[in-house]
């Protein structure tokens, strides 16, 4: 085997990883806004990055016979490695920001899942000495264990624990647009599986295209998300014009007082896939498929009574006093715009 | 099997390349909708840079490969890989031009004198079927040649990387630099891997950067304004 031509096709490959990744991080951010999920982003982008250079120093060395080739090899390995566990761990945490967009959930909930990456991190540090994972031969030939296996089983675990927390979320009756945790999870498993049956490292190369997908979902979410309310925002409902829609009907709901709480009764109480856009302070608009006033009425009723109760419950906070209007397209025979003009 | 290292880093650079494309048309949805000149010629490059990248693995799946038939596959495989490759600058030359002056007729006018190089480099393309001067599958050997007059179809691409060049350094020179960042990193590589190909895989890079660009610049400027 033309094993210097195989780490140049390892050191080809992180290489682009890492264009992908320094591009994505010379673009600047479309709102301007920084909050944790941006910074967890980057942090995961910088772990890609030096997973990368570890393994393209590690492929570099291939071959060498010098000094310093052996423990030059190892330690690029080894940072490579942290590298990768650490951008694990830093998936989880941004996929619980992203859905629960609080940093209190994410203090609560993540020293429990910090424990096994610190364990982790002292085996890969203990391995140096060891070589209980993995050990670096005098041609600079990388040789996994077992335990080499089982952290890499780890790692993916906590890839897909993400999918179980997507899961819970949305069982919960959650809903979160422009975020899926397939697109970063596909293309990581396959650049790992594709590491660990053939002899190229294609792992950074599928952490940067699902990092990619990551970055594509985060751009339209700063286009069309309302960072408070989790709905749709006003430009959403421009672009919804200027593209032409199919919606036929809107409910447009306007209320004085707690934002939250109007909030909350419009995720409970409307359909699961709704598309809601937050219109101004305090009005909502809810867009459907349908033009049937009853169907409109009866789910407009069902908000108010779910805000009327909350206000005699005398709730937390101020009171809702939630108003509604109906249009439909049919009804507006003109341009059928109307009813997006609340 | 018959794959050698290359053939195969570069099956997988081009899996990747075909990966990151299908997931940008699932994402540029938000915007194709749309439906200007500037957008439906970015979703022509999206599947021009697919099918090179499905063209590109084809050809070096079969390099090697005992198949009696693969000479013809190849041939023809790398001839359409060469015409795309002549292509997509030239459809990225409008791309820009539209992205940076959003003026449909200055665009559709620009067609009418930067095809040229397009033209002549496709009609090279097709005069090597017959006459071989470019590239050709030895079947006595059972090798793929590269001939003398292989350079000739860069010509076109550098001409039309210039243009790129001088629209970017007028209007948008942040873009530029990624842009140089891209192609210096292919003719880097490709002076130290020569085997490998990344053609269609730097091109995707490049969509991407245009499409976040896309996201985060013009497009809210054009639904804000």
């Amino acid at each position: 085997m033309n094993t210097t031509t195989l780490s140049m096709v390892t050191i080809y490959s992180d290489v682009m990883a890492i264009l992908l990744l320094v591009g994505l991080m010379l673009i600047p951010r479309g709102t301007g806004k920084k909050d944790a999920a941006t910074g967890i982003f980057v942090t995961m982008a910088l772990g890609v990055i030096f997973l990368a250079l570890g393994n393209t120093v590690r492929a570099a060395l291939y071959g060498q016979h010098f000094t310093w080739a052996e423990p030059v090899a190892l330690a690029a390995q080894t940072v490579s490695e942290l590298a990768s566990v650490f951008t694990v761990y830093q998936w989880i945490l941004y996929v619980d920001y992203k859905l629960y967009g609080s940093r209190d959930h994410l203090k609560r909930r993540f020293p429990v899942l910090f424990i096994p990456i610190i364990l982790l991190s002292v085996i890969l540090l203990v391995n140096t000495g060891t070589g209980i994972l993995f050990t670096i031969g005098e041609d600079i030939s990388f040789t996994p264990t077992v335990m080499y296996y089982f952290m890499v089983g780890i790692e993916f675990l906590y890839l897909l624990m993400a999918v179980v927390f997507m899961a819970v979320y949305v069982a919960r009756g959650g809903k979160k647009k422009f975020f899926s945790t397939a697109p970063v999870i596909i293309p990581v498993l396959l650049g790992s599986v594709v590491s660990l049956v053939t002899d190229y490292s294609a792992r950074a190369l599928g952490l940067a295209v699902g990092l990619v997908f990551l970055y594509f979902s985060m751009a339209a979410g700063w286009r069309f998300g309302d960072k408070n309310s989790g709905f749709f925002n006003k430009e959403y409902l421009t672009y919804l014009r200027k593209t032409g829609n199919a919606y036929l009907g809107s409910i447009c709901f306007k209320a004085a007082g707690d934002a939250s709480g109007i909030e909350g009764i419009l995720k409970s109480e409307l359909p699961r896939d709704s598309i809601i856009i937050r219109n101004d302070q305090n009005s909502y608009l809810f867009l459907t498929e349908t033009d049937a006033e009853p169907e409109l009425l009866f789910l407009a009723e069902l908000v108010k009574k779910a805000a009327d109760l909350r206000d005699e419950s005398g709730h937390r906070g101020k009171a809702i006093c939630l108003e509604y209007t109906i249009n439909t397209r049919s009804a507006d025979q003109d341009t059928g715009e109307l009813f997006l003009k609340n | 099997m018959w794959l050698s290292e290359t053939n195969t880093g570069t099956i997988i650079l081009d899996i990747t390349t075909i990966l990151l494309l299908a997931g940008m048309i699932i994402f540029t949805s938000l915007y194709r909708k749309r439906g200007n000149l500037g957008d439906r010629v970015f979703f022509l490059l999206l599947i021009a840079d697919i099918i090179t990248a499905a063209l590109d693995g084809m050809n070096f799946f079969f390099e090697k490969s005992p198949f009696a038939f693969k000479g013809a596959l190849i041939t023809a495989g790398d001839t359409l890989f060469t015409i795309l490759y002549e292509i997509m600058p030239f459809m990225m030359v409008l791309y820009l031009d539209y992205r940076l002056r959003g003026d449909k007729r200055h665009t559709t006018g620009l067609i009418r004198i930067a095809v040229w190089p397009c033209v002549l480099s496709v009609l090279l393309i097709l005069g090597n079927l017959i006459w071989k001067y470019l590239f050709y599958f030895d079947e006595a050997e059972g090798v793929y040649v590269y001939a003398k007059g292989y350079d000739l179809i860069h010509i076109a691409v550098v001409i039309y990387l210039c243009i790129i060049l001088v629209q970017l350094w007028k209007k948008d020179k942040r873009t530029m630099i990624m842009y140089l960042i891209a192609i210096g990193c292919r003719i880097v590589l490709r002076n130290i891997i020569r085997d490998i190909s990344s053609t269609p895989f730097i091109v995707a890079v490049l969509l991407i950067f245009f499409h976040i660009l896309e996201m985060n610049e013009s497009f809210y400027k054009e639904v804000d304004g």
